[in-house]
C-alpha cells in the first residue's frame, strides 16, 4: 500500500519562552528523549495502531525479542535544535478512521506533549501513514480441514 | 580509593550529583552518548557529571548528564539547578559553580511521575 504523507507547519506553541538557557546555565535536551515523548504521544490517539514501516517494526519485533529494541521509538525520527524540534511519523492506522482527523489529532498530541515536557517549539510534525490495520489481521489463521480423508 | 582529601572539583563533583539524585524525579547519572559526562577519580568512575575550572577563581562549570521521569523538563533542570547551588553554598563551595548545564539524555516512560501535568489521550 502506498503511503500517504501529511505535512502541515505548526504554530507556536503556548510556551511562555522557548529558550532553554537561563541565566545559570543552559539545558539541553537528547534527541531521544523527544523521539520517546513523540512516540508515546502518537500512540495515545485512538486509531493509531503501530508506529513504523513494515520493515522496521519486523526488525523492531526481532530486536524487542532479544531485549535490545524499544517499541517505542521505532517509526519516529526527530530533528531537535536549541529551542525547536521537528518530528517525522510513520503510522499504521485502523481501517475505517479519518486518517486527516487522525492526522490532525497526532499532530496536536504530539506538538503539545513536546512543547508541555521539554519547553521546546514543534516546528512540524510530518505524518506518514504505511499501511492500515483490519480487526481481523491478528487473528490466527484456522488450519484448514484436509480436502480427502 | 585513598585517604587523600578530595579536590574541590571532585567534591563539587560528588555534591553535585547527589543533589540531582535526591530529586524525586531523576532516576540516575549518565554518561551521555559519547560517555564523556564521567568524573573518574583515582580509577572510580562517577557517571552523569563533570566539573571543569574556569580559569583560576576557584570557580567551575558543572554540567550534569541524567536520566529523568517524563516531567516538564525545564521546571526540573532550573530546581536542580538550584539543589546543587544550596548543597554547594552548605558546604563551603558556594559561588563555585559558575553555570550548571543539565543535559536530559532519556526518560523512563514506564515511570511517569504524578508531577506530570499531561492531559487525557484524544
Amino acid at each position: 500500500m502506498a503511503a500517504e504523507s501529511t505535512s502541515t507547519s505548526m504554530t507556536k506553541p503556548d510556551v511562555d519562552d522557548a529558550s532553554l538557557e537561563s541565566d545559570g546555565g543552559r539545558t539541553e535536551i537528547a534527541d531521544a528523549v523527544v523521539t520517546k515523548i513523540a512516540g508515546i504521544a502518537a500512540r495515545e490517539v485512538g486509531g493509531v495502531h503501530q508506529l513504523g514501516g513494515g520493515a522496521t517494526r519486523r526488525i523492531g519485533s526481532v530486536t524487542q525479542a532479544v531485549g535490545i529494541g524499544d517499541e517505542r521509538t521505532q517509526g519516529v525520527s526527530v530533528e531537535v535544535g536549541e529551542k525547536q524540534a521537528a518530528v517525522d511519523l510513520v503510522v499504521v492506522v485502523e481501517y475505517g478512521e479519518s486518517i486527516p482527523r487522525m492526522a490532525e489529532a497526532i499532530r496536536a498530541t504530539v506538538s503539545k506533549r513536546i512543547a508541555d515536557i521539554t519547553g521546546l517549539e514543534v516546528t512540524e510534525v510530518n505524518i506518514s501513514v504505511n499501511d492500515l490495520h483490519f480487526a481481523g489481521d491478528d487473528q490466527p489463521v484456522p488450519p484448514q480441514e484436509p480436502r480427502v480423508e | 580509593m585513598t585517604d587523600a582529601p578530595a579536590s574541590a572539583r571532585v567534591e563539587l563533583a560528588r555534591l553535585a550529583l547527589n543533589a540531582a539524585l535526591a530529586h524525586p524525579d531523576v532516576r540516575a547519572g549518565d554518561p551521555g552518548p559519547a560517555g564523556t559526562c564521567v568524573t573518574t577519580v583515582d580509577g572510580d568512575r562517577t557517571e552523569g557529571v563533570s566539573v571543569v575550572a574556569e580559569g583560576s577563581g576557584g570557580s567551575y562549570a558543572v554540567t550534569l548528564s541524567l536520566r529523568t521521569r517524563i516531567v516538564p523538563l525545564r521546571p526540573l533542570s532550573e530546581e536542580l539547578r538550584e539543589r546543587v547551588r544550596r548543597a554547594a553554598a552548605v558546604s563551603a563551595l558556594a559561588g563555585s559553580p559558575s553555570s550548571i548545564e543539565i543535559r536530559i539524555v532519556d526518560v523512563d516512560d514506564n515511570l511517569v511521575a504524578p508531577s506530570a501535568t499531561l492531559r487525557p489521550p484524544l
